[in-house]
């Protein structure tokens, strides 16, 4: 019985996943209709964007140590709410400012979301579960958040942004009713003694193995995404790839993520080993992305090739996705929202930064790809390094 | 005398049988000019003149490290002098091609006994500490020795004919044997393999699945560090517009990089009590150092410094390669050790030679620049970092 009612707190956690991932993409695919509606500049759209990424890296580590702290029923709840209550507000901005200050808003409630995935696993299922459904909801997010940047693309030439993100409201809100009616921490769930925030942050940040976990993560993981996103594009455009083409070879990336977190999630149980198990996926990943980069576009019809490749590579780097597995191991029920939230956070900042940094590398002599994209698998290599430090915590209990 | 002292002269002895036969391969590719002119031959016959060193090098491998598992050193390693040696000789008598490229031959299948009998010769004198330090210091002499060489053998060349030069090597050679002869032996309490056919030796050897990994990791990490300081460099640094002088010695800090790392990361490998991990931690700042080598933009500043810098990083790095050698020795019982070093040895050798060719494959007719082809150098260092992860540790205090 716990287990049909930990399936379902896991599917409505990871309905707000899902949720979330589609107000962010909803304003960047809205982004040039807000543009001329709220009458704003480039610069305007880029803060009022950046205000979701702003107010989601500010509520990772409190978002993680309320989930530590008090029942998931409130904290999830709360954190649904602030996305739905966000999410109405925009819908009825008329200028920049609320504009903005709504998407902050949603920036903050959707901090909680995949953190409260995987704590709710951690809280619900086994040790050897939670690589496997924390990989699912990554699934079911990325399929989904692809079908969603089709739908809305589409969606926009009949509709006005506004009306849009108000279905998207009403989703929210029965979102919120089915959390506060069913998420919950297990009744049996033993939370410990109450620590503070402050001492919660000094436990997990003196422990080697996050850290180690965490900036690991973020050079390959935070890498991959980088790259999947954005900088795929630059080498399409180079070799004259057609921007629908290019789309479809980013979209095998997250087809490989997708498929590659929960299978290779399951592949790292039976060889009872995590680190082994990212050891080898991210070697073959690194190889994967090399070819990615380098390997010239042959003389054919088909863009076969570059797409099986992006698969792989998706496939195989979404190994990474095990440090959030790691991490959950490793720390104990007090800190463990924390714990993972230091690591979303390393992930996610580093993904950040990777829009930028290759552009060190532009120099007046070299101005297409081939020079700046390097950095990519370097750091993954870097992560590979860590790696070799980073103790497993397989256990067959 | 003590063994230390005795050891040391005879690992003398065979560090400069291993810089005479690197002497002579060098002497080939320098006169091959001035060959072509007076044995009025052309380009494919001097190509194949060369190759017939290799091919009688390739050829002996296998029955060196053979012929050392079972019998006395002195008898081997002056045998393999004296063949080296008289095929000096005849090289320097040769009028046509046919008889050049026979006593090449010749010179090629002495000089197979270098390397290996030096190293067998300290494992069989020293502790197993001693191992990855002196073998590196052979490395460091020879890489040395062939720079200055090298330089030499041009200059020489102005003012001697090559049949000069050659003469004077047989010299060194005859005396080089004479020491041989009365210097060099196996320890007297050393057990010899008996009764060992070179199938039963070569199964054993082949059956042990550490014997592939340890081959392979070092073909595709030595084997390409070796193609890469030895050739690829300088399609990059012709990109760049980098005079040929200034290239060379780029190409010559990979050299210097070998040279200094090998000696010193073995010490290190004995400093930490493990061959695995200084391998692996070596492999991928190695290659994060090679991509660098390959990818990073040359930026307008005066001089090379970065990417001498580089050049030298990489080689001092990547040599912790060379650690393989180490390892298979410390896996391998004094029956099937030189067996199991030549097979090694081979397989990187080959897989240097093929690495010189394969890049060729991946040129294309949009992709003609180094970019799109020397990808292949830093992805096959990934399988050496990928495969690494299995070998086995062999240090044992």
């Amino acid at each position: 019985m716990q287990k049909v009612y930990g399936s379902i707190v896991w599917f409505i956690a990871t309905l707000f996943v899902v949720y979330s991932f589609c107000l962010n993409t909803a304003s960047a695919v809205f982004s040039e209709a807000i543009k001329t509606s709220l009458n704003a500049s480039n610069v305007g759209v880029s803060i009022a964007t950046g205000a979701f990424i702003l107010g989601f890296a500010c509520m990772q580590i409190p978002a993680g140590y309320l989930l530590d702290k008090f029942n998931a029923r409130f904290v999830v709840s709360s954190g649904v709410f602030l996305l739905a209550i966000g999410n109405v507000i925009i819908s009825y901005s008329d200028n920049l400012v609320i504009y903005t200050l709504s998407n902050f808003l949603q920036g903050v409630g959707a901090s909680f979301a995949f953190i409260a995935a995987a704590v709710l696993i951690s809280q619900w299922f086994s040790g050897k579960i939670f690589p496997i459904l924390f990989g699912l909801t990554q699934t079911l997010s990325c399929i989904l958040a692809g079908i969603i940047h089709y739908y809305f693309t589409v969606i926009l030439t009949t509709h006005t942004w506004n009306d849009i993100y108000r279905s998207l409201a009403v989703f929210g809100f029965t979102l919120l009713l089915l959390t506060l009616v069913i998420v919950k921490s297990p009744s049996g769930y033993k939370r410990e003694k109450s620590i503070s925030l402050l001492e919660s942050l000094s436990i997990v940040l003196k422990n080697k193995q996050i850290w180690l976990c965490s900036i690991a993560c973020a050079t390959s993981f935070g890498v991959l995404l980088a790259y999947a996103g954005l900088w795929y594009l630059r080498v399409q455009t180079y070799y004259s790839v057609e921007n629908l083409q290019a789309v479809i070879i980013s979209g095998m990336i997250f087809v490989g993520i997708g498929i590659g977190t929960p299978l290779l999630g399951w592949v790292s149980n039976v060889a009872k080993s995590r680190v082994m198990v990212i050891h080898v996926t991210t070697c073959i990943g690194t190889m994967a992305l090399l070819l990615a980069l380098y390997l010239p576009h042959f003389d054919i019809k088909t863009l076969i090739i570059i797409e099986t490749i992006s698969f792989l590579l998706g496939f195989f780097l979404s190994g990474s996705m095990l440090f959030y597995t790691i991490v959950s191991e490793a720390a104990t029920n007090s800190t463990r929202g924390v714990a993972i939230s230091v690591l979303n956070t390393a992930v996610f900042l580093f993904n950040t930064l990777m829009l930028f940094i290759p552009y060190v590398f532009l120099t007046v002599l070299s101005k297409d790809f081939f020079t700046y994209l390097w950095i990519l698998p370097f750091f993954v290599m870097f992560s590979l390094l860590l790696l070799y430090f980073v103790k497993d915590t397989y256990s067959s209990n | 005398m003590s063994k230390t002292i005795q050891g040391s002269i005879i690992w003398f002895i065979s560090a400069l049988f291993v810089i005479y036969s690197f002497c002579l391969n060098t002497a080939a590719a320098v006169f091959s000019d001035a060959i072509k002119s007076s044995l009025h031959t052309n380009d494919v016959g001097v190509s194949f003149a060369a190759g017939s060193f290799i091919i009688g090098f390739a050829s002996m491998q296998l029955p060196a490290g053979y012929l050392l598992d079972r019998y006395n050193a002195r008898f081997i390693v002056s045998g393999a002098l004296f063949f080296l040696a008289l095929g000096n000789v005849l090289i320097s008598f040769s009028t046509t091609i046919y008889t050049y490229s026979l006593a090449n031959l010749m010179q090629g299948m002495g000089a197979s006994f270098a390397f290996i009998a030096a190293i067998m010769l300290v494992a069989q004198w020293f502790s197993k500490k001693m191992f990855p330090i002196l073998t590196g210091l052979i490395e460091t002499f020879a890489f040395i020795a062939a720079g200055i060489i090298h330089y030499f053998l041009i200059i020489k060349l102005e003012t001697y004919s090559w049949q000069q030069i050659y003469q004077y090597f047989a010299i060194v050679g005859f005396i080089l044997f004479v020491l041989s002869v009365l210097v060099v032996k196996t320890p007297t309490d050393y057990f010899f393999a008996k009764n060992i056919s070179l199938k039963q030796s070569l199964t054993t050897v082949c059956k042990n699945s550490q014997t592939w990994l340890c081959a392979i990791t070092g073909a595709t990490s030595f084997g390409i560090l070796l193609a890469y300081g030895g050739l690829w460099y300088l399609p990059i640094q012709e990109y760049y517009s980098v005079t040929h002088d200034t290239s060379v010695l780029i190409g010559g800090m990979v050299f210097f990089g070998i040279g200094v790392g090998t000696p010193i990361l073995g010490w290190f490998s004995n400093f930490i009590k493990s061959r695995k991990m200084v391998l692996t931690l070596t492999l991928i700042i190695g290659n994060m150092g090679l991509l660098m080598a390959i990818y990073l933009p040359h930026y307008l500043i005066n001089n090379y410094i970065i990417i001498e810098t580089v050049s030298f990083f990489t080689g001092f790095m990547l040599s912790g390669s060379e650690l393989i050698y180490t390892i298979v020795s410390e896996m391998s019982s004094n029956t099937t050790r030189g067996v199991a070093l030549s097979i090694t040895n081979t397989t990187i050798f080959l897989f240097n030679t093929i690495m010189l060719l394969v890049p060729y494959a991946f040129i294309t007719k949009t992709s003609t620049q180094f970019f799109t082809y020397l990808w292949i150098l830093p992805f096959c260092v990934m399988i050496a970092i990928l495969f690494s992860a299995y070998i086995k540790e062999t240090y044992s205090a």
